[in-house]
């Protein structure tokens, strides 16, 4: 699947197109993230922090997945016993593995209608 | 944790704001900047403070449960590599400074030797079937522009074009036309997967997805 998204992206930016246009059935619309230093920081902008605030990294310097990829679960082998965070809506159930999760941390989805933020 | 992400009937992104608050992550929001505390699923900072998502309901369980609970679920496609924190779920990554490649351990032990060409240098990534802290890393190139396509055969680390073998740990020559010849070894680490995937977003992976 990734390889004919790669195809499906290659082929808007030669239309010019650009890339905010449906793509696939997983993922109707692609999220196109905003320029962390063109938004409001309330840290840089020395709003009072509240106690116990404190700044380790830039804005996105752990990058969240903006637009997942997903597969069927036969098409995975990760371990049974292997620890993940399900989500079951009326049509669809997604799976998200802690193993990723713990490097990325963030994943920015949508279950059936509904937007989700899957966080770890 | 999940989260609806939702305000006031309007989709909204976030994103990690790199810092931590009652030593839990922050998010940012793209369209306010606010700064929202993870565990309360709260804005604690910015003009959407006091404001809140709602929870959405997940479930923290193994795969296989998850599986025999909703046979039809979808996986997140991280790699296509087989995850979790097990060793033969590491990789090696071969780094060259202009390119860099991730070798799946599990799969390397399947082949016993895999030639590829990682920022124009080609290179042999040898792994033991039997012990998954045994592999090595090689460049093919031999003296006088010879380059050599390696197999793993009991005999060792074999090039079929001269016959020439060598010991697939190590590099040394053992018989053959090139046998007075070692293979150089490279430097190499191993790591898992998703981090990988985080310090060489664009990096190269064995076996492709």
């Amino acid at each position: 699947m990734r390889s004919r998204v790669l195809l499906v992206i290659a082929a808007l930016a030669i239309a010019g197109i650009g890339a905010a246009v449906a793509l696939s059935t997983d993922s109707p619309s692609r999220l196109v993230p905003a320029d962390p230093a063109a938004v409001y920081d309330p840290v840089a902008a020395g709003e009072a922090l509240p106690s116990g605030y404190r700044v380790l990294l830039d804005r996105d310097q752990i990058e969240p997945v903006y637009n997942p990829d997903f597969t069927s679960a036969t098409e995975v082998e990760w371990p049974p016993d292997s620890l993940v965070i399900g989500v079951a809506g009326s049509r669809t159930a997604k799976a998200y593995p802690i193993t990723h999760l713990n490097s990325h941390e963030m994943v920015l989805d949508s279950l059936d209608d509904d937007p989700i933020l899957v966080s770890w | 944790m999940v989260h609806r992400r939702e305000l006031k009937g309007r989709e909204i992104l976030l994103g990690n704001q790199g810092a931590l608050w009652g030593n839990a992550m922050t998010w940012w929001d793209h369209e306010t900047g606010s700064v929202w505390s993870q565990p309360l699923g709260e804005a604690i900072l910015g003009p959407l403070t006091g404001e809140r998502l709602e929870l959405f309901p997940s479930t923290l369980t193994t795969w296989g449960a998850w599986q025999e609970a909703h046979p039809e679920t979808l996986a997140l496609d991280v790699l296509g590599w087989p995850t979790g924190f097990h060793l033969e779920d590491m990789a090696v990554v071969v780094d060259r400074g202009t390119e860099a490649m991730a070798f799946a351990i599990l799969a390397l032990r399947e082949a016993g030797a895999v030639n590829e060409v990682v920022g124009g240098l080609e290179i042999a990534v040898t792994a033991d079937p039997e012990d998954p802290n045994r592999w090595a890393v090689f460049s093919r190139r031999l003296n006088d522009g010879v380059i050599v396509e390696l197999t793993m055969t009991g005999d060792g680390l074999r090039d079929e074009a001269s016959g020439t073998t060598f010991d697939p740990f190590l590099g040394t020559g053992l018989s053959g036309p090139y046998g007075d010849q070692s293979l150089d070894r490279l430097p190499a680490f191993t790591a898992f997967p998703s981090d990988y995937v985080t310090f060489f977003p664009d990096g190269g992976r064995w076996p492709a997805a």
